[in-house]
């Protein structure tokens, strides 16, 4: 129920639908890829420097974390085509000699192939979920908001900030 | 209105045509979370720093003081970034059975650790660097812990040292060394000059006894002569017939029987002179040689020699030894705690890395692909650690290289190189070595020890009450090795080859020393030391041996020479005397007995020479001669007879052919002429026939 509510705050929220459509880039992006691993830094910076939704990420964290279970032995075939490459060799093998590059563990299967498929899918995926977000709003809004569930949330939420006033 | 409200609400409203009246979405960038990253780097920065720097100081002053037993003391922690690093300042350790010394005192440590293997999980230390140490520094406070926690506090061995000892506790037993009289030698040695003396008379009267008992069987000298008197006659008288041949043989076994009686008695004499007198000669060649072995062992007894001093070196170095080996302990008991702490910490990573792998991935966690790594390491090495600082002998440097226990990994053994340079320009001591665990069945370590042209000066070598030696000066070259094996054992050994020795014996008490080995001491000009240690590090046998104690007993013997010369003068006359007053008997006596052995031996020839003879093969020889001339004669006498007779046949065979050759010839003639009248007459019958015809 928190996780609908969340996605609902997120769609309606007064924040442009790029900025939404981010929030589930990078959420889909923290969920397919490993979570504790120094790349994601990087992603929490950009959560952090850009005005994004955290509800909207939350949820896509969420969703995509769940997906990437089913997903994952593809990521490790890629991270270990990647790696495999003959081309690649060179550069890999001096990649593994740097800091920096064994820090990101560049070298796991599932952390390379994971993030070359996020971060290659972050473009469309913003496409997809800009024009989403969009059409959301302008088809579906008024539609959803006569739901009786969406009333009883909104009551509940009221009550909710009432009963926060009085105390 | 609720955020939730507001939100839904601007949203239809800005599905709305009237636009103008909601509030325009805020731009992309959040600006407090920019000031929130940049915020929150920079505490991170700030408490890590901090924590490092402060928390850790503290964290670290106080574990290491209690595992070391006393305080242990940081100035400051920085850190580094290029290279990243972490540095100490104005580190004291101090020294827990003196709370007001620090053992070691560092003005800057510096550790830089490789980047690249520390994120890969390796504490590889490029370098550790140590300047400025100094050990046995006064504290300005007391350095003791307020309550040493009885379990961490390093549990340090009672080592057996002497230095408790007092001084009267110290003072060597010297040998006795006044020199006696020789007139009070004599009265407290028995001499074997004596002893012999003695058993060569005792053996005398046992041979006199002997003697009286056999003396009454042993033929006189007048007795052989009537015996050879007897015997002449025998052999000289004729012998005409075998009835003489058989009474001469009659007394001939008479005196026979009587002589063999007389040589058993003389073989009896002959044979106990002959069981007594070699070993009494031998024991009087004996006395001739006891006078002098009286004398060297007197000097033995009464003086100091070779002996006396064989175990100087010993007692001079051993010590000195076993000071730098309880040193050497005691460092090593004092590091244990720290080496097992490592160790503990060592294997307590290791169980948490093991752990970790044992754990079950809740997620697929792909796999690491390897390339080839340029340095590879093992997981814990430093690579190289400098020391310099100031201790009491001088100025000290020393590096290590490859510090780690992964040998196998690294296949290289530690290096180490320490140069200790003295303060006033000597050559430097150096110790270079390797800890090698290569082979982890077999790891062991080895020091060179070399230190050439060291000056020594005012060294006290004994802190002796009878003997304070001290070397003034001397130029000494130091070589060694040491051989560190498993099971805690030790081999190793130690050259010295002083040269230009200057030492004495100052103010002892001993007047014996002074007058004897004080000299001995100045006299000295060189000499070389090996000392062996092996066995248990903590427990090892220690020897000490050099070419001082045959210097020592050299000289010792050339001062006697000088101090002992009246003495030995007076006891070698003594001892002569003895000699010649024991000796000149015993030959008395001596040549009695051997005079009488040669006569019993003349006695011993003539009987020999009587029972011996061949007088009945001689007799029996001239009675067969004579009967060959008789049977020669009576044989001669026979064949002319037989000659004679034998001539007289001849003749009358002689006639009787002749006579019978003449019969025969006339009866020849005869039968010729009737054969020839008859062979006529047929002749002319047959010429008649014929002229007939």
């Amino acid at each position: 129920m928190s996780l609908l509510v969340r996605l609902f705050k997120a769609l309606n929220a007064n924040q442009h639908p790029g900025q939404i459509a981010l929030s589930f880039v990078l959420g889909m992006i923290l969920g397919l890829t490993p979570l504790f691993f120094a790349h994601n830094l990087f992603t929490l910076m950009l959560v952090l420097l850009l005005r994004i939704n955290l509800s909207a990420l939350i949820v896509a964290t969420l969703f995509f974390s769940g997906l990437s279970y089913l997903l994952d032995p593809l990521f490790h075939q890629a991270g270990l085509w990647i790696l495999q490459m003959e081309s690649l060799q060179p550069l890999l093998t001096e990649w593994y000699n740097q800091a920096f590059w064994r820090w990101i563990n560049f070298n796991n299967t599932l952390v390379m192939g994971s993030v070359l498929v996020a971060y290659g899918l972050s473009v469309p995926a913003f496409v997809i979920f800009w024009v989403l977000v969009k059409s959301y709003r302008q088809r579906f809004l008024k539609w959803v908001n006569q739901f009786k569930i969406i009333q009883i949330l909104k009551g509940a939420k009221e009550a909710e900030w009432l009963s926060g006033i009085v105390k | 209105m609720a955020f939730w409200n507001r939100q839904v609400t601007s949203a239809m409203d800005h599905a709305k045509p009237s636009e103008s009246k909601m509030p325009k979405p805020k731009g992309w960038i959040r600006w407090s979370g920019l000031s929130l990253v940049v915020a929150g780097v920079g505490l991170f920065l700030l408490i890590g720093y901090l924590g490092i720097t402060l928390a850790l100081k503290s964290q670290l002053e106080k574990s290491v003081s209690n595992i070391w037993g006393a305080k242990v003391e940081i100035g400051a922690i920085d850190l580094g970034v290029f290279p990243l690093g972490i540095g100490l300042r104005d580190l004291q350790v101090t020294d827990p059975k003196k709370p007001m010394e620090n053992l070691i005192q560092i003005h800057r440590i510096r550790v830089a650790v490789n980047l690249y293997h520390w994120v890969v999980g390796r504490t590889v230390i490029e370098e550790v660097l140590l300047s400025h140490l100094a050990l046995h520094q006064p504290r300005q406070t007391s350095g003791a812990l307020p309550k040493p926690p009885p379990t961490l506090a390093p549990k340090v061995k009672a080592v057996p040292t002497g230095d408790k000892k007092t001084q009267n506790d110290l003072a060597i037993p010297l040998p006795k060394m006044t020199v006696p009289t020789p007139q009070q030698m004599l009265s407290r040695e028995s001499l074997k000059t004596v002893t012999i003396a003695e058993d060569i008379e005792q053996k005398l009267a046992e041979i006199n006894q002997a003697w009286l008992k056999l003396e009454a069987e042993i033929p006189s000298q007048q007795y052989l002569n009537d015996y050879q008197a007897r015997f002449k006659t025998l052999t000289q008288g004729k012998i005409d017939s075998m009835q003489a041949f058989e009474a001469k043989k009659a007394q001939f076994e008479s005196l026979k029987q009587e002589l063999e009686g007389k040589q058993q008695s003389l073989n009896a004499a002959q044979k106990t002179l002959k069981n007594h007198l070699p070993g009494l000669q031998r024991q009087v060649n004996d006395l001739k040689k006891a006078p002098q072995q009286d004398y060297q062992r007197l000097l033995d007894t009464y003086s100091l020699d070779a002996s006396g001093l064989s175990n100087i070196s010993y007692l001079l170095f051993g010590p000195q030894v076993q000071t730098w080996i309880n040193e050497g302990i005691k460092w090593a008991r004092k590091a244990e705690p720290l080496i097992e702490k490592f160790k503990i910490w060592q294997a307590e990573k290791a169980q948490q890395a093991s752990n970790a792998v044992a754990e079950d991935a809740k997620r697929f966690k792909g796999q690491d692909i390897h390339f080839k790594e340029y340095d590879p390491q093992p997981d814990w090495i430093i690579k190289r650690i400098a020391i310099e600082g100031d201790v009491k002998w001088g100025h000290i440097t020393a590096e290590a290289t490859q510090v780690t226990l992964d040998h196998p990994k690294t296949q290289m053994p530690i290096l180490f190189n320490v140069v200790v340079k003295p303060d006033n320009d000597q050559p430097a001591l150096t110790l270079s070595g390797q800890g090698n665990a290569i082979d982890p069945q077999a790891p062991f370590t080895e020091v060179k020890v070399h230190w050439p042209q060291r000056q020594v000066s005012d060294w006290k070598i004994l802190k002796d009450r009878n003997l304070p030696l001290a070397m003034q000066k001397a130029i000494v070259d130091v070589k060694g090795h040491i051989l560190l094996k498993p099971q805690q054992q030790i081999d190793a050994w130690l050259n010295l080859d002083y040269q230009q020795v200057d030492m004495q014996i100052v103010d002892s008490p001993s007047k014996d020393v002074n007058r004897y080995l004080a000299p001995l001491f100045s006299d000295i000009d060189a000499f070389k030391v090996t000392t062996e240690v092996t066995g248990d590090w903590y427990a090892p046998k220690i020897g000490a041996n050099s070419d001082l104690d045959k210097i020592l007993s050299g000289a010792f013997d050339q001062l006697l020479t000088q101090e002992l010369s009246k003495l030995k003068t007076d006891l070698k006359a003594q001892l002569d005397a003895e000699l010649a007053k024991q000796l000149q008997p015993i030959q008395k006596q001596l040549s009695v007995w051997l005079d009488k052995d040669s006569q019993l031996a003349l006695q011993q020839k003539g009987i020999g020479q009587i029972l011996n003879s061949n007088w009945q093969a001689n007799a029996k020889k001239a009675l067969q001669q004579r009967l060959d001339a008789e049977v020669t004669k009576a044989k001669q006498q026979a064949q002319a007879k037989i000659d004679a007779e034998k001539a007289k046949l001849d003749q009358a065979r002689k006639d009787a052919e002749a006579k019978a050759k003449a019969e025969l010839e006339a009866q020849k003639k005869a039968a010729e002429k009737k054969a020839k009248q008859e062979a006529e007459k047929a002749v002319g019958d047959q010429v008649k026939k014929l002229f007939k015809f």
